[in-house]
């Protein structure tokens, strides 16, 4: 859960920078939604640091804490690859990647989505 | 001195790192592995020793003190290690005025106590712990060698950030098929995610011997580390037995009815010990699991042979304890199997990190001039690098056959207690026929690689790799007391190490067959993208 969070906050820090926005949607990146993407990245990052030190199952916040950081780290690395991915795929068979691409940005909407929902039935509970 | 600041640290950075990387890589490949110390020691002992982890019981605990005060009558201090769910098995231990003893013990079900086992004598897990930091010479100053190295990876880290300044620019890139970029992006990213993680590791390492770093201020205000250590630790208080008492029997449901009062539910009992068991002032001291607390301290309580509580441990000086923390998070005692599985493949990173900087300071100079020298650091490069994979599945291949031996010699009846003296004269050897095949295939590929040509030395070392971790994850598969049992027992430490086994084959045999096809490649121009567990996932899926 945490980590999902982590990692559709470092997609939308990597997608707000134009070369990776580039690979994944082949045109340039707007000024405008560079802004929101990038405001959204660090917006879940806080939101999943904040979520990670005030949850507390018998733990203390120094645990939590490195628990974050070490999360984030892999989710960057993960992002890196995925990243990766996408280009080499772009590379190889040029057409097919059109549709692969749309699937993984649609992934990416639904991970987001998803962090957003269960943020949300969180707040409530 | 170089021109600019940037121009000294790129130097700092290239020649510390190069002097020290295989020195760092074998710590931090080693250490690495010892993050699944325990679980090592029980996939290598599986053969015999299959308890499991249970809560114990009041019964348990009444049975395991039995057990004892059959075995040792006469002792000052019993103590009780419970099995905990990495794979660490129950351990039943007693001290004398004269000797101390311990040993593995598993419920007997027919005899309602604890019989010892005789597990395969093994260091498992422990040598690569006890490796990583004393590197076999603990007495040839090795934790000062250790020590260094620490510290050169702090230099390095720091002076990576000089180097690689444009990382934040080409943040999650990895460019394609130029060998030499891809190397340096890999060796970027994987270096900027385990900044934190190298950060700690290397200062927390500084700080747990700090007393053999930093002896000076210490011998200035005492007179040695122990009489520090007594300022700033604190231990429970010494109780004088009484002489003409007798031990009344220990109330040990109300002793638990106590712990559970204290601690709630959710903790684990790590250890039991009881001093002066048989006097009627015997101390019983429970000390719970240290839960997910960075300190490595863990709780402790001292009940008397009712149940009543005694004095309690007075609290520890700020300094004992942001060192204590450090300690903690070396040893990542609180990672439950996610967060250890983090971990480890964060440590495998860095050690990836290290080995691909060679790479890079390799493949970068193989235009220039001084070939036959950089000939030989690649040909090192590989034997050093490979051959340390190569050597620690030796080492567990090691286990596994002596085992296999042990059952096959009639001494299936390990859990005899007369054959126990042979056992044990022939436990000394396994001891030393494991360190030797250690070190000996760890040398072995490097002369190997040395002699040969390089593409040459190079598939044989990844050959041999491919072939050991497989036979070690076949024999695993086929073995009585293999991966199907530990499926059925839902035991996670076996299975965990079972498929890292398993990850490694897949790892090893993609790496030698895309080799192998790349006959055409077979200059130079092969070396590495070196890369352990976390990045065999990446080559599976290119494929």
């Amino acid at each position: 859960m945490l980590f999902l969070l982590l990692l559709s906050s470092v997609a939308c820090l990597s997608l707000a920078m134009n070369k990776h926005y580039k690979a994944c949607f082949n045109r340039a990146i707007s000024a405008p939604k560079e802004r929101v993407l990038r405001l959204l990245g660090w917006g879940l990052m806080l939101v999943s640091l904040g979520m990670a030190l005030v949850q507390q199952r018998g733990g203390s916040m120094g645990f939590q804490f490195m628990q974050w950081c070490c999360l984030l780290s892999v989710a960057i690395v993960l992002q890196v690859w995925l990243l990766n991915r996408v280009q080499q795929h772009k590379t190889q068979h040029g057409h097919k990647a059109n549709n692969l691409k749309k699937a993984n940005t649609r992934k990416k909407v639904n991970n987001i989505k998803e962090a957003r929902n269960s943020k949300k039935t969180l707040a409530k509970n | 001195m170089k021109p600019t600041f940037r121009k000294s640290m790129i130097w700092l950075h290239t020649y510390a790192g190069l002097f020290f990387a295989w020195l760092l890589f074998a710590i931090f490949l080693t250490g690495t592995l010892s993050y699944y110390n325990t679980e090592i020691s029980h996939w290598m002992r599986a053969q015999v020793n299959t308890n499991q982890h249970v809560e114990p019981s009041a019964n348990d605990i009444q049975r395991a003190l039995h057990t004892l005060s059959q075995r040792a009558p006469e002792a000052v201090q019993w103590g009780i290690d419970f099995a905990d769910d990495r794979g660490g098995p129950m351990r039943l231990r007693y001290r004398t005025e004269e000797e101390r003893h311990s040993w593995t013990v598993v419920a007997s079900p027919e005899t309602g106590t604890f019989v010892e086992t005789n597990p395969l004598e093994t260091r498992g897990g422990d040598f690569f712990r006890t490796f990583h930091y004393t590197l076999s010479l603990r007495d040839f100053g090795g934790r000062y060698l250790t020590g260094i190295a620490a510290m050169v990876m702090l230099i390095g880290v720091f002076s990576g950030i000089y180097t690689h300044r444009r990382f934040f620019q080409d943040f999650f890139t990895l460019r394609g098929p130029d060998k030499l970029k891809y190397l340096k992006d890999l060796h970027a990213v994987f270096g900027v995610v385990t900044i934190p993680f190298c950060f700690v590791i290397c200062f927390s390492a500084l700080l747990i011997y700090i007393s053999m770093y930093v002896p000076f201020s210490i011998h200035h205000y005492f007179d040695s580390y122990r009489q520090l250590d007594s300022q700033v630790s604190t231990r429970y208080s010494r109780i004088e037995p009484q002489d003409d008492s007798l031990a009344k029997p220990a109330n040990i449901p109300n002793m638990l009815a106590q712990l559970n009062a204290q601690w709630g539910s959710g903790y684990r009992l790590d250890s039991l010990s009881i001093d002066y068991p048989h006097r009627e002032n015997a101390r019983y001291i429970f000390t719970r699991d240290k839960g997910k607390y960075l300190s490595n301290k863990s709780e402790s309580i001292a009940l008397n042979h009712a149940g009543e509580r005694l004095e309690s441990m007075p609290k520890e000086r700020l300094a004992r304890n942001i060192r204590r923390i450090f300690y903690g998070l070396h040893e990542a005692h609180f990672a439950e199997p996610v967060l250890r599985a983090v971990l480890f493949s964060l440590g495998m990173m860095s050690s990836v990190l290290i080995a691909s900087g060679v790479s890079i300071w390799l493949n970068k100079r193989q235009g220039k001039t001084q070939a036959k020298k950089d000939k030989w650091i690649t040909k090192l490069h590989v034997g050093v690098t490979y051959g340390l994979c190569l050597a620690v599945a030796g080492y567990m291949l090691c286990s596994r056959f002596v085992s296999w031996q042990v059952a096959k010699g009639g001494s299936s009846a390990a859990m005899h207690t007369e054959p126990a003296a042979s056992m044990n004269t022939n436990a000394m050897s396994v001891m030393d026929i494991e360190l030797s095949l250690f070190f000996g295939i760890w040398l072995a590929s490097v002369i190997a690689c040395i002699v040969l040509a390089n593409h040459l030395g190079k598939r044989l070392v990844f050959l041999a790799c491919a072939l050991a971790f497989s036979a070690l994850f076949m024999q695993d598969l086929l073995a009585k007391h293999g991966v199907l049992l530990a499926l059925q027992r839902g035991d996670l430490a076996y299975l965990t190490i079972s498929l890292l086994l398993f990850l490694s084959a897949a790892y090893f045999a993609v790496r030698f067959y895309r080799l192998a096809i790349n006959k055409t490649g077979a200059q130079e121009n092969d070396t590495p993208r070196r890369g352990n567990k976390p990045q065999r996932k990446h080559v599976e899926e290119s494929h």
